[in-house]
């Protein structure tokens, strides 16, 4: 959500993240790379 | 096997602005070594990362403070129990912790703390202005980073503007570590009153603030206690306190040592976010990250930690 507000949201309820963009394409790969790198409790994954 | 007790728990530091230098002699040593406790019990200190790991995630692991046998760090901590249906997040386990946690978590996203921003922004450029006309040379602990986390607590929570100064008073008495430890206690108590009454006011017409959203929610739950909540507020208080201000101060100091790096945050200040992230990984603000009691045997690091043993997770 803070690399990329294109490709996720977060939720009011309870501040889970959601991804919107399942599918990243073109430049938003690299924004999803490296919101694989840096998410904090490591719950992201992408595969290529 | 049984070792003995080689370490006094907690350790002092020789450099304030690193980890006692017994830490890392135990963890090239023996990783997970017995340590004695200032009430005369002992623990197991667990020191490498897989293994901190292993005690913050398992779930043979607990966490509930209000356990006899649970490892107190502070002589005379386990006077100060609080009764079951006032138990702090902290102090919960699973299936009870997820819930508890998910009910505040919302405030905390990304969206409301850019929200905060502005606010943040102002209160920072306050204290920074004050420090600027202030004696020369002036003390930046006292004039920014104590101040600036009480004040931005102060305004999550919704503290009325007029019991600011009450609250700092108070807050930075709890945090000095020269407070003595009676003036520390009688701190801590007139906050936990403050912030019932805090709570108890908010009832009547709940405000869009972090209290009033949470009596709302909680109500309609149907789970609403006002003396949880009110712990609720102090525990904010004290997990973002200190930690906060302590990270200010220390960051500050490495941009003065190492001016290099200032200058590259000068020169772009789009380097900012991955400072902060690099020091908050730098700097260890905490020496334990948290203690657990342990419920069912497991084997640590090559070490077996048995049910009812006590574990200090290093920082």
């Amino acid at each position: 959500m803070l690399t990329e507000p294109e490709l996720f949201d977060q939720s009011e309820d309870d501040a889970t993240i959601i991804v919107l963009n399942e599918k990243p394409e073109g430049e938003l790969v690299e924004k999803a790379r490296e919101a694989v790198h840096v998410c904090p409790s490591q719950a992201l994954s992408l595969e290529e | 096997m049984t070792t003995a007790e080689k370490h006094e728990f907690p350790m002092a530091r020789t450099c304030p602005f690193a980890p006692p230098p017994a830490y890392e002699e135990i963890r090239e040593e023996e990783p997970v070594s017995r340590v004695r406790l200032p009430d005369g019990g002992w623990a197991w200190v667990v020191s490498r990362h897989e293994d901190v790991r292993t005690v913050l995630n398992d779930r043979r692991f607990s966490a509930d403070r209000q356990h006899p046998d649970f490892p107190q760090l502070v002589k005379g901590e386990a006077a100060s129990r609080r009764p079951d249906e006032e138990r702090l997040l902290i102090a919960m386990d699973a299936p009870e912790h997820g819930p508890a946690r998910k009910a505040v978590l919302g405030e905390f996203t990304v969206r409301r703390l850019e929200a905060l921003r502005p606010r943040i922004q102002e209160i920072v450029d306050g204290q920074i202005d004050a420090l600027l006309a202030g004696p020369n040379p002036g003390d930046l602990v006292e004039a920014l980073s104590l101040p600036v986390p009480s004040l931005v607590i102060c305004e999550m929570l919704g503290v009325p503007y007029a019991d600011h100064e009450f609250f700092q008073e108070h807050t930075v008495k709890v945090v000095k570590q020269s407070t003595p430890p009676e003036e520390r206690w009688a701190a801590m108590g007139a906050i936990q009153g403050y912030m019932a009454d805090l709570v108890a006011e908010k009832e009547k017409n709940p405000p869009d603030d972090l209290l009033g959203r949470q009596i709302v929610k909680l109500r309609a739950d149907g789970t609403y206690r006002r003396t949880a909540l009110a712990g609720m507020g102090v525990l904010l208080l004290v997990a973002g306190h200190e930690t906060t201000a302590n990270m200010i101060s220390l960051s500050t100091m490495a941009f003065l040592r190492n001016p290099e790096q200032l200058a590259m945050i000068k020169a772009d200040p789009g380097n900012t976010l991955n400072a902060v992230e690099e020091m908050l990984r730098y700097f260890t603000i905490i020496d334990v990250a948290t203690a657990r009691l342990c419920v069912e045997d497991i084997e640590v690091g090559g070490q077996l930690i048995r049910a009812g043993e006590g574990a200090l997770a290093l920082g």
